[in-house]
């Protein structure tokens, strides 16, 4: 009797077990089931979405109006049973920014678009959304502007560093320097850390949210005998060597390389020279030329050579393009006896030293002053649409920007700085070395003005202070880079990140 | 004796209903992996479709339907695919083009379909 009730008992307990086995098979079965679904649903509604932003661009592009389609009243329509709405929001940041946002089922699609000239470029700066930790990854967000008063965030660069071994990288961070030419172009350089290499990426304006606007312009190449180094821009030690010198024109983006660079010797070759080269790259295609000899100005201002190694090439600290072909390049004296900068310029095909870079500054008065001898520190260097070159350095703790006409001679002229901007406390916390300027297309030049790196631009002899950029929360500037594709573009930056 | 063999019957009828439930759970399984990957391919193919026209938006990126892709399934053949591409009114005729992926397959309830439609402007 006892063991027949066990029986019993054993059979509704194994019943009970696979009750509950097949109840969790089922359940399961169904879960994947319904994950699956709504996956491909997810996918429909985005890719409808996302089509329907498109369809709105589209319309307004054919002249209706970006305004008329708002939340109560979208542009509308039923597809496979699905409603797809779209409709147009005012950024709640960005003056004269639109977000085209489209919702189909649980998905929401959205494009960032700008009103009257979707083109950007003009003046470009890097906003941080958090603090810098050295070797972190940190976001940074780029805006741009161009010139009818709003600023507007791009789409982010692609992360991508090329390493010599491994080829592409995930890059660790960007570099604090940017680029732009007067084309509205802006070139920003990555940097990887832990396979260590750099990637260059140039941004075309174009619609903004285009992700397809930046082109990566790839490894940079060793200049000469790949035997004699990685073909990559690398310093052979295993780690990463930012470019210091690198430029933007419409000509092609500039930057130069040192050769017979040998680990652990310093920066020099085999038989003591170091090589210095210009390398360029013009639409996916490198060139290269010699670097500028190894001049240095003496005390009375004339041209000499390098007293310490004069057989090799001079370094460059800082490259700016000129409008058509060649470049202007700060030819950097590294023999001890302090800076002895020349400012020279190639044409293409010939190197020539610029005439040396005069004291003379405008004090806070507005009074032309000058000292004996010369400016040897040249912070920065830029040049305009008919090739006119300008300078900047301190004097006695006073910016000072020069202006080498190339047209009816008569050297370097000082041009008068806003409300002469003193940078005596500027000049001592200058890390790292800043852009100072830039010129527009119309000419107009653009420069910092003070501690804060507010920026003015100067046009007709009239200087003007720029807006500045509306910062989101948490958000603090970064850095900030001019050069404008369109007269009238302007570019701001309301002070440094803290260090 | 007859408790006994009415346990063993109960027994196997529950054994038999587990065996239903996990056959009913892999077939549905089966068609749920198929139909993930389907999406899969079509969410692949029209993302192809768009990177190609955001870099030339004249390209032609129609493909015939019944086009095979991706792997040979076990035994119901393999995924078939075309790409329709047709501009669209309103507003401008050629500034705005539909594109629409379809995905087929066959599996035990016969053929199947999944399709993916968006557009894009130039």
């Amino acid at each position: 009797m006892r063991s027949r009730g066990f029986a019993l008992i054993t059979a509704v307990s194994f019943a009970l077990l696979c009750f509950v086995i097949a109840s969790s098979i089922l359940a399961l079965s169904q879960f994947e089931m319904r994950t699956s679904s709504g996956r491909s649903k997810q996918a429909r509604d985005y890719f409808l979405a996302r089509g329907q932003v498109h369809e709105l661009l589209a319309r307004v592009r054919a002249g209706e109006d970006l305004e008329a389609y708002t939340q109560s009243s979208p542009l509308l329509h039923t597809v496979d049973g699905v409603k797809v709405e779209a409709w147009v929001e005012e950024d709640p940041t960005y003056p004269n920014v639109y977000r085209v946002r489209a919702r189909a089922g649980r998905e929401l699609s959205e494009m960032i678009v700008s009103r009257g000239n979707s083109s950007g470029g003009g003046a470009y700066l890097g906003l941080l959304g958090g603090p810098v930790i050295f070797g972190e990854k940190y976001p940074v967000t780029f805006l741009t502007q161009s010139g009818i008063g709003g600023w507007y965030p791009i789409v982010d660069p692609p992360m991508v560093a090329y390493n010599a071994v491994k080829g592409p990288v995930t890059a660790d961070y960007l570099s604090k320097e940017y680029q732009t030419d007067d084309q509205g172009r802006f070139l920003v350089q990555t940097i990887s850390q832990d396979n260590p290499g750099i990637g260059l990426h140039l941004f075309t304006p174009s619609l903004l949210s285009n992700p397809t606007a930046w082109e990566d312009l790839g490894p940079v190449p060793k200049a000469v005998d790949p035997a004699a180094g990685p073909p990559f821009l690398d310093t052979g030690q295993g780690e990463t060597e930012p470019l210091t010198a690198w430029s933007l024109s419409r000509s092609g983006a500039f930057m130069y390389d040192v050769l017979n660079y040998p680990a652990g010797e310093g920066r020099g070759g085999a038989d003591g020279s170091s090589v210095v080269r210009c390398l360029k790259v013009d639409g996916g295609v490198w060139s290269l030329s010699d670097g500028p000899p190894a001049w240095e100005y003496r005390a009375d201002g004339s041209l000499g050579s390098r007293t310490l190694d004069p057989s090799s090439n001079g370094w460059i600290s800082r490259l700016a393009g000129r409008a058509e072909e060649g470049l202007v390049a700060v030819v950097s004296s590294a023999d001890g006896t302090g800076p002895r900068n020349v400012v020279a310029s190639f044409d293409g095909h010939d190197w020539s030293a610029l005439p040396p870079v005069p004291k003379q500054y405008y004090d806070t008065t507005g009074t032309l002053r000058s000292e004996p001898g010369y400016l040897w520190a040249i912070d920065s260097v830029a040049v305009g649409p008919d090739n006119e070159v300008y300078a900047a350095g301190d004097v006695s703790g006073y910016l000072t920007i020069l202006k080498l006409s190339t047209q009816g001679g008569g050297g370097w002229a000082p041009v008068k700085p806003p409300l002469g901007a003193p940078l005596a406390s500027f000049v001592a916390t200058r890390t790292p070395p800043p852009r100072l300027l830039s010129v527009e297309s119309d000419g107009a030049l653009l420069a910092i003005t003070s501690l804060d790196m507010t920026y003015a631009r100067l046009k007709d002899a009239v200087w003007t202070d720029l807006p500045s950029a509306p910062l989101a929360n948490g958000q603090s500037p970064w850095s900030c880079v001019g050069g404008a594709a369109n007269p009238g573009a302007a570019t701001a930056l309301v002070r440094r990140v803290s260090q | 004796m007859a408790e006994v063999l009415l346990a063993l019957v109960f027994t196997a009828f529950v054994v038999l209903a587990v065996v239903g439930a996990g056959l009913f759970a892999g077939k549905a399984r089966g068609k749920s992996e198929l139909h993930s990957q389907a999406s899969w391919l079509a969410t692949s193919l029209i993302h192809r479709c768009l990177e190609q026209l955001e870099g030339d938006f004249e390209a032609e990126v129609a493909v015939p339907e019944g086009t095979p892709v991706g792997p040979p399934l076990d035994s119901t053949g393999r995924f078939v695919y075309g790409v329709e591409e047709s501009f669209i009114h309103p507003p401008e005729a050629d500034d705005l083009k539909r594109i629409r992926v379809t995905v087929r397959w066959t599996d035990a309830q016969g053929e199947q379909t999944y399709q993916l439609s968006t557009k894009v402007s130039r």
